[in-house]
């Protein structure tokens, strides 16, 4: 059960031998917007390499060998409409290395480098600061060379083109980011800590009287929590195209659709299963027809977010098939409203997912990361009871599913000859 | 059946050696929900040229083909070897290297049938013209995806310069141009010779019980029959120390990128000490180029590397390597630097001493962390390579390295190694 420290902060404890490892995460949680995640990049970026204690990356690197390696990372995640900075650290069991307690080690450590960061005169010390922007600026481009995500990111953009904080990546707006700077950054570093809410979650061989006792000396006050809703609703729109020629070997088709099913709520199972059939595994009739029948393509697969109803569709394919693939997907979609589907195929997936879902309990960070959404979501689903509602789901349910998917965003990446 | 007992990690490993000469490890793990299973043959890319198993005039056949043939061993006469785990709830998957090709499954339901399928569908093959030709399409497609990953034309183009008249200098999934070339007769010939159960191996990890799942495995192998197992004659070229030092290409990417490749043309020990030093090796490059040196402070701080620089230490059947790899503004001065301190490496390793317990620490810890996850277990497994020891070995291998180790081994490798520079210049 999560245990309130503080009025907004929470420490979440999953006790469990099944792993040789200690992994602890500290989220602080806000609802975003483009500045703030573009904030929290940037802080990401610069306290995971510096420290007042720690204030070069070989000093940081030399404490974390000597604790066995312990990784240490900082990054940014967001469910629907909330986004998190991430602390997050991992150390061996002390058993493995002969009695040594790395624990209240590690968590002095976690201390010191969320509340120590590298600063002067009120800001962010300018040397590590401006290095650390430019590299992030320059991982920024470099981005753009994986062209699957490239595609991803540029139908985003499109889908959500009235929601710039949906439109972004999780890697943030370059030029928002340009424009920060070293003392602003950290005034809203001391913002963030004091009031965003905060989420602890440790999965290993613990007890949480000694991690309480351990976070006893943490600036962790009462904070007023903002607002915790998490579900983006998206108005429906006007389906929009776009195709962008680049000198590539392969085109890269996506597609966007409004699904109307959230996290949790009503029918989030069907639409599980729904995208099970669609594109969501590699028995899908997307990947059977696309790929396996058709030969267009190397993947060709189906990711549904119920933070925001969206149904994402990417495939990578040669350029002069993008009717023909366009055909295919349409005919799957409207093979499964119709029930043109097997009674084999259907029970395929449903065994896929609870297969998958199962598979995530032997996954530290997976538990970690379950046990803090609970948190934030304030509700639960044991593995069990999910795996339960998954197998109560119907054909009839599915088919219901599939009519209530919207095409709203089309991105095709044409390959134009590169040589 | 074989138990060995590693009280350092916690682990039980159980082994046998089936009589058709399929070598079966089974490693039970408390606590955990899934099996992850991985049946391998000792048959990669550069097993290009080979007698037939019961033929005498040796073949070359396209570059490719294992892969190709991982991809076509799904696919049956009526059904997809997919479907039937899928049936069972098993999660399947296949994997090419130069010198493997591996099938595998997860699971959390159904052990017995999942393990049934993974041993019947890797054995029995089943090749037509037309279920060729149409796989020619695919790999084309995952062809042409990797030819825009600027990333993966770096590591290739790297091996290919370490090793440019070799097998190795072919991408694993072969050209659009070599793949067509492949005719289901090809694939019949390769399956024969190499999927052998002499020449297989199979891991399974997770929940289980060993004697049981066992019986399971022999109890399917017993009900086939199998030619006698005869050795493999592969056919390699005679290994010349020629590379090609420099090599730049141009692809429509936003920043430069440079790979320099380090290839070891010295002779590698066997057994443990084999392990022993590929784990020298390992904290050789550490405490060059990882993150507690500094001189990786120095480069960072002067922007000649960034956050993108890693390397790889890389040891198979037949080669050993490293490969280190990151975006450069100034490509010229990255090689420039990263050759410096190769040629300076014993001095630095000298003045690393201070530092040799934190990177030995690191090692330890990061080799028991892997033991968290059955698919790095199973994937990391390797039966052939280091005689009777494993990276079940491996805490105990780096617990026992002197500085001593690894200056000594870091000379042995570095001494006669070639190095090459692959470039990826942005243009069109």
């Amino acid at each position: 059960m999560p245990k309130q420290l503080a009025k907004g902060v929470w420490l979440n404890v999953i006790p469990t031998t099944q792993f040789k490892t200690i992994s602890m995460t500290v989220d602080f949680i806000a609802p975003g917007n483009v500045q703030e995640l573009s904030n929290r990049i940037l802080l990401a970026q610069l306290l995971e390499t510096s420290s007042a204690e720690y204030s070069t990356q070989t000093k940081l690197a030399q404490k974390l060998s000597m604790m066995y390696g312990a990784s240490y990372g900082v990054n940014v995640f967001r469910y629907g409409l909330q986004e998190g900075l991430r602390f997050s650290s991992t150390i061996i069991n002390d058993h493995f290395i002969g009695g040594e307690s790395l624990l209240s080690e590690m968590i002095a450590f976690l201390r010191s480098v969320i509340y120590r960061p590298l600063v002067n005169d009120g800001a962010f010390e300018s040397v590590t600061f401006a290095r650390q922007k430019q590299n992030l600026m320059a991982y920024l481009k470099s981005l753009n060379d994986d062209k699957q995500y490239y595609a991803e990111q540029q139908l985003s953009q499109l889908y959500f083109k009235n929601e710039p904080f949906f439109a972004t990546s999780l890697y943030g707006d370059a030029e928002t980011i340009n424009g920060i700077g070293a003392e602003t950054l950290y005034a809203t570093y001391q913002q963030l800590l004091a009031t965003n809410q905060v989420q602890i979650t440790v999965a290993g061989d613990v007890s949480e009287a000694d991690l309480v006792a351990d976070l006893a000396k943490w600036q962790l006050e009462d904070r007023q929590i903002q607002s915790s809703e998490i579900i983006y609703r998206r108005p429906v729109s006007e389906m929009v195209a776009k195709t962008e020629g680049q000198p590539l070997q392969q085109s890269k088709l996506n597609i966007a659709y409004k699904l109307p099913v959230y996290y949790r709520e009503a029918d989030f199972y069907k639409a599980l299963v729904f995208n099970g059939l669609f594109g969501g595994t590699p028995i899908s009739m997307l990947f059977k027809n696309v790929r396996e029948k058709n030969s267009l393509a190397y993947y060709a697969s189906s990711r549904f977010d119920g933070f925001t109803g969206t149904l994402l569709v990417q495939t990578g394919i040669d350029q002069s098939n993008e009717a023909a693939v366009k055909t295919i997907i349409a005919q799957q979609l409207d093979a499964i409203i119709k029930g043109q589907f097997s009674d084999e195929v259907f029970d395929q997936v449903i065994a896929s997912l609870i297969n998958g879902r199962e598979s995530r309990l032997d996954s530290q960070r997976a538990l970690v990361n379950q046990a803090m959404l609970d948190q934030l979501l304030n509700s639960s689903v044991s593995a069990t009871d999910w795996v339960n509602q998954i197998k109560q789901v119907t054909r009839e349910d599915v088919s219901a599913i599939a009519k209530r998917v919207q095409l709203q965003a089309v991105y095709f990446l044409k390959g134009e000859d590169a040589k | 059946m074989k138990e060995k007992h590693y009280s350092d990690l916690g682990e039980t490993l159980y082994s046998e050696k089936l009589s058709n000469g399929l070598r079966v490890y089974l490693l039970p793990k408390e606590g955990f929900h899934k099996t992850y299973a991985v049946m391998t043959t000792d048959y990669g890319s550069i097993d290009q040229s080979f007698v037939p198993l019961n033929g005498t005039a040796p073949v070359t056949q396209p570059a490719g083909i294992a892969h190709f043939l991982e991809h076509k061993m799904f696919e049956k006469a009526d059904h997809d070897a997919f479907d039937t785990f899928a049936h069972f709830g098993g999660s399947s998957n296949a994997f090419t290297s130069y010198t493997h090709t591996s099938y595998l499954f997860s699971a959390t339901h159904h052990l017995k049938e999942n393990l049934e399928t993974l041993l019947d569908f890797v054995q029995d093959p089943y090749f037509t013209e037309q279920t060729v030709n149409k796989e020619k399409g695919i790999i084309g497609q995952e062809i042409q995806m990797y030819e825009d990953d600027p990333n993966s034309r770096a590591y290739f183009g790297t091996i290919a310069n370490l090793y440019p008249d070799q097998p190795l200098a072919d991408d694993i999934a072969g050209s659009i141009e070599s793949i067509d070339k492949i005719k289901p007769e090809d694939l019949y010939l390769a399956h024969q010779t190499f999927y052998h159960p002499s020449n297989m191996s199979l891991f399974v990890v997770g929940r289980l019980k060993p004697a049981e799942a066992l019986g399971w495995i022999e109890a399917n192998q017993a009900a086939k029959t199998f030619s006698k197992p005869a050795p493999i004659k592969r056919i390699l070229p005679p290994v010349s120390q020629q590379i090609i030092a420099h090599k730049e290409l141009v692809m429509p990417v936003e920043r430069p990128k440079v790979t320099v490749g380090i290839r070891g043309n010295d002779d590698l020990p066997t057994g443990i000490n084999r392990l022993k030093y590929e784990d020298a090796i390992s904290l050789g490059f550490t405490l060059l180029l990882g993150e507690t040196a500094p001189d990786f402070l120095s480069l960072y701080d002067q922007g000649i590397i960034d956050d993108s620089f890693g390397y790889n230490i890389e040891l198979q059947r037949g080669a050993h390597h490293v490969i280190m790899a990151g975006e450069a503004e100034d490509p010229k001065a990255f090689e420039t630097a990263v050759l410096d301190i190769l040629h300076h490496a014993t001095d630095k390793l000298e003045a690393a001493r201070d530092r040799f317990e934190a990177v030995q620490r690191e090692a330890i810890g990061s080799t028991l962390s892997s033991f968290n996850s059955l698919e790095a277990i199973a994937n990391q497994f390797d039966d052939q390579l280091y005689g009777d020891a494993s990276l079940f070995d491996e805490v105990g291998v780096i617990k026992a390295l002197t500085m001593q180790d690894v200056i000594a081994t870091m000379q042995q490798f570095l001494g006669s190694a070639g190095i090459s520079v692959q470039e990826i210049v942005p243009g069109h």
